[in-house]
C-alpha cells in the first residue's frame, strides 16, 4: 500500500473537488445576486465593473502569498487535501497543526503503511470537524447578527447606524494593522509605513484619475512588500 | 429582501459545504475501510472545540457588522477573512463610491467577497495543478517579500480610511491601537482582543457622533 498514491489518487481528487465546486458555485451565485441588486439600487454597470476589478486587484496579492503555504501543504498532506483546505475556511497553518496533533492518536505500529493510512484518516476527520465548526459557527452568528442589525436599523437614528457599521470596519483594520507590526521585526513596520505612504501619495496625486485610484491598493501592496523585503 | 436572499443562498450552500468537508474522510472509509473509532472522533471533536471553538463563534460576529449577510457568508465559506476578503470588500466599496453600513455598501461587500472567492479558487487551482513548479523556481528574495504583503495592505487601507474621513476615522484608529496594546499587555488572546477593539470602536463612534451633533445643532 503506497500512501502517496492514496493521498494523490483520483478518489481523493474527486472527494476533495466537491468542496471546491461548492465554493465556486456559491461565489458565482452571490455575484449574480449582488449584480442584480446593484442594478436595482441604481449603481451603474461601470461602477460595478470597477468594484469587481478593484476586488480582484486587492485579492491578488494575498492570494499569491497563499501559494507558498499551498505548496508546503501539498508536500505534507497530498495535492487533493491541500487544494481543498486552502480553498475552504481551513487555514494552512491550522491544517498542518491538526495533522500533527492527531498523529498521536493513531494505534497502528508507527512507520507501517497502516499507520500512515490511519494518520491520513485521522487528519482528514479532524480537518472536516474544524471546517464544519467554522461553517456552522458563521451560519449561527450571521443569523443572530442579521436579527440584531434589523432591530438597530428600525430603532436607531439612520446616520448613527451607518456610522456605527462603517466604524466597525475601521476598527477591524486598525486591529489588523497593529497586530501585523506590534513587537514584530522592523521590516513589518517598514512594509506598513511604505504601503501607507504609497496610498497617501496615490490618493493625493491621482485624485481625479479613477483608473489609477483602482490600482492604488495593488501598487501600495507591491511597494510595501518590496520595501519590507529590502529592509529584511 | 437582498439580505434574505443572501441568507438563503448562504445557508443552503454552507450546509452542502459542511457535508463536502467530510467527503475525503468518508472516501477513505468506503474505499479503504479506515475510520477513527467513535470515542476517537469524540476526542478529535473535543480537541477542535477546545482549540478553535471560541474563534468559530467570536470571529464571524466580529466581522459581521462590516461585511453584512452576503459578505460574511461568502467570506466564512472560504476563510482568510481578515487578510484577503476584508481588503477585497473595502476596495470594492471604495471603487463603487459607497460606504459600509448602507444598502449599497452591503451589496458591494457581497460582490467584493464573491469576486475574491473566484480569484482564490482559480489561482489556487492553477498553482495546485501547474504552478507549484513555477513557484519553486522563484528566487528566495521574491518569496521573502510575500511575508510583508499583509502589513503593506493594512498600512495602505488605514491611511485610506484616515484620509476619507479624518474626524470620524482617526479617533477610531487611535482607539484601536491603544486598546490592542493595553489588552496585549495583560495577556489577552487575539480572538478576544479583536472583539474588544470593535466594541471600544463602537463607543468611540458614539462619542464622535454625540460631539458632532452638539457642535451642529439641528436647524
Amino acid at each position: 500500500m503506497d500512501i502517496n498514491a492514496i493521498k494523490n489518487g483520483p478518489g481523493m481528487w474527486i472527494a476533495s473537488g466537491i468542496m471546491v465546486v461548492v465554493i465556486l458555485v456559491q461565489a458565482l451565485l452571490y455575484l449574480r445576486l449582488s449584480k442584480k441588486e446593484a442594478d436595482n439600487l441604481g449603481i451603474d454597470k461601470a461602477r460595478q465593473k470597477e468594484a469587481r476589478r478593484s476586488a480582484i486587484i486587492a485579492a491578488a496579492g494575498p492570494t499569491l502569498a497563499l501559494s507558498i503555504m499551498l505548496i508546503t501543504l501539498i508536500a505534507s498532506l497530498g495535492g487533493p487535501t491541500a487544494w481543498m483546505r486552502m480553498n475552504d475556511v481551513g487555514s494552512g497553518r491550522t491544517e498542518l497543526a491538526i495533522a500533527s496533533t492527531v498523529k498521536d492518536m493513531v494505534t497502528a505500529e508507527a512507520g507501517t503503511p497502516e499507520a500512515e493510512l490511519q494518520e491520513l484518516s485521522y487528519a482528514v476527520w479532524a480537518q472536516g470537524i474544524d471546517v464544519a465548526g467554522w461553517l456552522i459557527g458563521a451560519m449561527v452568528m450571521v443569523l443572530a447578527g442579521s436579527a440584531v442589525t434589523k432591530t438597530l436599523n428600525e430603532k436607531l437614528n439612520p446616520t448613527w447606524a451607518k456610522m456605527l457599521m462603517g466604524g466597525c470596519l475601521v476598527s477591524l483594520f486598525s486591529y489588523l494593522l497593529i497586530n501585523q507590526v506590534y513587537k514584530k521585526a522592523p521590516p513589518y513596520l517598514i512594509a506598513a509605513i511604505a504601503g501607507g505612504i504609497t496610498m497617501f501619495l496615490m490618493n493625493i496625486l491621482f485624485k481625479k484619475n479613477k483608473r489609477l485610484q483602482e490600482l492604488a491598493l495593488g501598487i501600495s501592496i507591491l511597494v510595501g512588500a518590496f520595501c519590507g523585503a529590502i529592509a529584511a | 429582501m437582498f439580505d434574505k436572499k443572501c441568507l438563503t443562498l448562504g445557508l443552503i450552500s454552507m450546509c452542502v459545504a459542511v457535508f463536502a468537508s467530510f467527503c475525503p474522510a468518508l472516501y477513505l472509509y468506503f474505499a479503504y475501510g479506515v475510520i477513527p473509532s467513535g470515542p476517537d472522533i469524540a476526542s478529535i471533536a473535543s480537541l477542535m472545540v477546545a482549540g478553535y471553538g471560541v474563534g468559530w463563534i467570536l470571529q464571524p460576529i466580529t466581522f459581521y457588522p462590516a461585511m453584512g449577510v452576503g459578505g460574511s457568508l461568502a467570506s466564512w465559506t472560504t476563510g482568510n477573512v481578515a487578510d484577503l476578503r476584508m481588503p477585497a470588500v473595502s476596495a470594492a466599496q471604495k471603487s463603487a463610491g459607497v460606504e459600509g453600513g448602507t444598502p449599497e455598501g452591503t451589496v458591494m461587500a457581497t460582490m467584493g467577497a464573491a469576486t475574491s472567492n473566484v480569484v482564490t479558487v482559480i489561482w489556487l487551482t492553477f498553482i495546485t495543478f501547474i504552478g507549484s513548479v513555477l513557484i519553486s523556481l522563484l528566487p528566495a528574495s521574491v518569496k521573502a517579500g510575500f511575508s510583508y504583503i499583509a502589513p503593506a495592505i493594512f498600512g495602505a487601507i488605514i491611511v485610506d480610511y484616515a484620509m476619507k474621513n479624518l474626524k470620524n476615522n482617526v479617533p477610531l484608529i487611535i482607539a484601536g491601537f491603544i486598546t490592542y496594546i493595553v489588552l496585549k499587555a495583560v495577556g489577552m488572546s487575539t480572538v478576544w482582543i479583536t472583539l474588544l477593539v470593535v466594541i471600544v470602536g463602537m463607543f468611540v463612534s458614539r462619542g464622535v457622533f454625540v460631539l458632532s451633533n452638539k457642535k451642529k445643532p439641528e436647524a
